[in-house]
């Protein structure tokens, strides 16, 4: 019994994160590959005013290459955009039009449109 | 002399159509990727999930007016940013790049089956008229793009006023490792606009005049036209296949393989350029030497 309530909590506490519940760091895991960004889905809410983003790009299936992120709204509008240039485990921040309390998306593209399917995962806060 | 002035004005304004084209081709893919467009199905025709959207990530949209629509839009500067607007505008040259080389042999194949033949036959300084053609053709198509790319960085230096995606996040303004182990670590910091001029030189000038003159030269060993038109761009393609099968089997330095990576090079960190020059030209300068040193002395009109 107590497993399964184990169980129950942690995979409540998992979609609580993954759906962005208060949550201020959010993971990522994207496949960018050809002409345009491609979307995380799982939503961010901004919990705090500052007027920055942060991006910890942590892992890339590819070797020596940037990366541009992008945080944007449910209609793809444009609210930070920022180049990577190397997987690390800090955060980099960038000016961003982002609200407090308001939902976000993070997108993600890679420069060489011939480099097939590039997947590349970390964390983010809008 | 009225039919030949025709000639050239008729061969001026095909040059200008790529002039045209190229131009034509950057300003929309600059618009796509703006971000300006997206979502405009939305807020034309569901106007009310497209306002409720916005209004999640803080922006009231009061009316469905286009003015409306354009400043939500706009209100991030993306569209200023020199360094994005310049490898996502010109992203897709990296697809149509030995396209200019088929351009190329296809007119001169039209040139050496016809009137040039002639020419040379009655001139009977073969060697010399047919390497004037073909090097003008290449260096009339390698202009035409680079003058495409001049006009599109012109106007996108006025549009960004100096602002890049990097300064405006606080960050060092960084847009490639191509020629800095040359021009020093910080060139591109001091001096964005001479990098920007030469780095466009060397990728759609230079390269395209490479291409150019291989696909040319392919005319004078093959007499049917799908071979002088294809073969550049397969072996375009195929390189890249090989250099990203490479990749996939643990090879790092596949990108030097690749021919892509001259016109995509600002995607890689720490490029030795000496060696990213010296791949994609040498080559293929040597096998088109080879082929028209060889029909030069074998040919037979």
């Amino acid at each position: 019994m107590k497993i399964i309530m184990k169980f129950v909590f942690v995979l409540l506490f998992v979609i609580g994160i993954g759906h962005g519940i208060n949550a201020k760091y959010t993971n990522f895991n994207i496949v960018s590959g050809g002409n345009s960004f491609t979307r995380d889905y799982r939503v961010n809410t901004k919990t705090n005013t500052v007027k920055k983003s942060y991006v910890i790009w942590k892992k890339s299936n590819k070797k020596n290459h940037k990366q541009w992120f992008r945080v944007v709204d449910g209609n793809g509008k444009i609210k930070l955009s920022m180049r990577l240039s190397n997987v690390s485990t800090k955060a980099v921040s960038g000016k961003s039009t982002t609200e407090n309390k308001k939902k976000y998306y993070i997108e993600s593209k890679r420069e060489n449109l011939f480099d097939p399917a590039t997947t590349v995962s970390g964390t983010w806060q809008p | 002399m009225a039919t030949l002035n025709m000639n050239s004005i008729n061969k001026y304004k095909g040059y200008m159509v790529i002039v045209f084209t190229i131009f034509l081709f950057t300003i929309v893919s600059y618009i796509l990727n703006t971000g300006i467009l997206l979502g405009i199905s939305g807020f034309l025709f569901d106007f009310e999930s497209y306002k409720s959207a916005a209004l999640e990530s803080g922006y009231q949209i009061n009316s469905n007016s286009l003015s409306e629509f354009f400043k939500y839009s706009m209100e991030y500067p993306v569209a200023r940013f020199l360094d994005y607007n310049m490898i996502f505008s010109f992203q897709y040259m990296i697809l149509i790049i030995p396209i200019f080389g088929a351009i190329a042999g296809y007119i001169f194949y039209k040139q050496y089956n016809t009137i040039l033949k002639v020419t040379i036959y009655k001139s009977k300084q073969f060697k010399k008229i047919l390497l004037k053609t073909v090097f003008k053709n290449a260096f009339s198509i390698a202009l035409s793009v680079y003058i495409a790319y001049l006009l599109f960085f012109t106007l996108l230096l006025v549009i960004s006023n100096g602002l890049n995606s990097a300064v405006y996040n606080n960050q060092v303004a960084t847009y490639s490792d191509f020629l800095l182990d040359f021009l020093g670590s910080n060139f591109y910091q001091l001096h964005p606009i001479i990098y920007h001029v030469v780095d466009g030189f060397i990728k759609f000038f230079l390269y395209i005049i490479l291409y150019s003159l291989f696909a040319q030269a392919l005319v004078l060993v093959f007499t049917n036209k799908l071979y002088i038109i294809f073969l550049p761009i397969i072996f375009y393609y195929t390189l890249n296949i090989i250099s990203f099968v490479l990749a996939a089997s643990g090879f790092d330095y596949y990108y030097y393989l690749s021919p892509s990576t001259i016109v995509a090079h600002t995607d890689f960190n720490e490029i030795n350029s000496v060696l990213l020059l010296g791949i994609a030209f040498i080559p293929l300068s040597l096998i088109t030497s080879a082929i028209i040193s060889y029909r030069l002395k074998y040919v037979e009109l």
